[in-house]
């Protein structure tokens, strides 16, 4: 596992270094926006990782709820913790370099757009999901966080197709890709986006790949901890790490 | 320019110190599991 996550994590720093130079250097300077524009290799891949995250939360969430009893139960929680953890980390940083982005391209940093209310929405509620199992007491929380992120998941569609509605008059673009005749992406830029989308989604994977190591050791510590409380061997003082 | 370099700043500060949270976590459960594997 240990190899495996050392291979991940140079790959990932290849792909990245290449993807930075693609967006930095490589791809050409947009004519209005100008260098701002360079903004969509990481602001864009970003938000792709996050979904990605919050899809595999909803997936791992729904899994704990079949699976609980068994010997998946653990894994499918310490997945669905880091998935979350990882996916607010990524919508984080697309709220970050969202609004630094507009306050160029609209001269706002801020709009109550459909596209930017319905992501900071997604935002909280994930944020309410991490304070729940950070706060609550650890026999119900996974199964309350799981409950939890089922429900959270119906803003992610709201999210994704909030700037595909016929009728969507937001500052927040349309998608680029697959939005009739005579739109798309520059080849160069084109170029510069996919490989930093390959690069972020790498990311992502080594992301969620750490934090469900670091979990499941957690998860792991806590069992050794309740046997030896039963057994009545005097525990070490030890730290409790979330 | 300075809106480029702003935001590359902001979401490197944010991933990397993400990391580095990751490894002070992992560090800490690593030393958790040695002082029961001592104790």
């Amino acid at each position: 596992m240990k190899n495996k996550i050392s291979i991940l994590a140079v790959v990932t720093i290849a792909v990245m270094a290449f993807g930075m130079y693609q967006a930095l250097v490589a791809a050409p300077t947009e004519r209005t926006m100008g260098d701002a524009q360079r903004i969509f290799y990481i602001h864009v891949p970003s938000a792709w990782v996050a979904f990605m995250c919050f899809g595999l939360n909803f997936i791992a969430s729904v899994a704990y709820l079949i699976k609980r009893e068994s010997i998946w139960g653990d894994r499918t929680d310490a997945l669905a913790i880091a998935t979350a953890e990882v996916g607010i980390i990524c919508c984080t940083v697309v709220l970050v370099t969202g609004p630094i982005w507009a306050r160029k391209a609209w001269g706002v940093w801020w709009a109550w757009d459909l596209r930017l209310t319905t992501t900071l929405v997604l935002w909280l509620i994930y944020l309410a999901y991490l304070m729940l199992r950070r706060f609550s007491s650890e026999g119900r929380a996974p199964l309350m966080a799981a409950v939890l992120a089922v429900f959270s998941f119906a803003d992610v569609p709201f999210v994704w197709f909030a700037i595909r509605f016929r009728d969507y008059r937001g500052n927040h673009p349309k998608p680029v890709f697959g939005n009739g005749p005579n739109q798309g992406l520059h080849p160069a830029i084109a170029k510069a986006f996919f490989v930093n989308l390959i690069a972020f989604t790498l990311f992502g994977v080594l992301m969620i790949a750490l934090r469900y190591g670091l979990e499941r050791r957690r998860q792991q510590n806590a069992e050794r901890r309740l046997a030896r409380s039963i057994e009545g061997v005097a525990t070490p003082e030890l730290q409790e790490v979330r | 320019m300075p809106y480029m370099i702003a935001a590359y700043a902001a979401a490197g500060t944010i991933y990397a110190g993400y990391l580095i949270s990751l490894a002070s976590r992992a560090r800490a459960a690593r030393r958790d599991a040695e002082e029961f594997r001592n104790a």
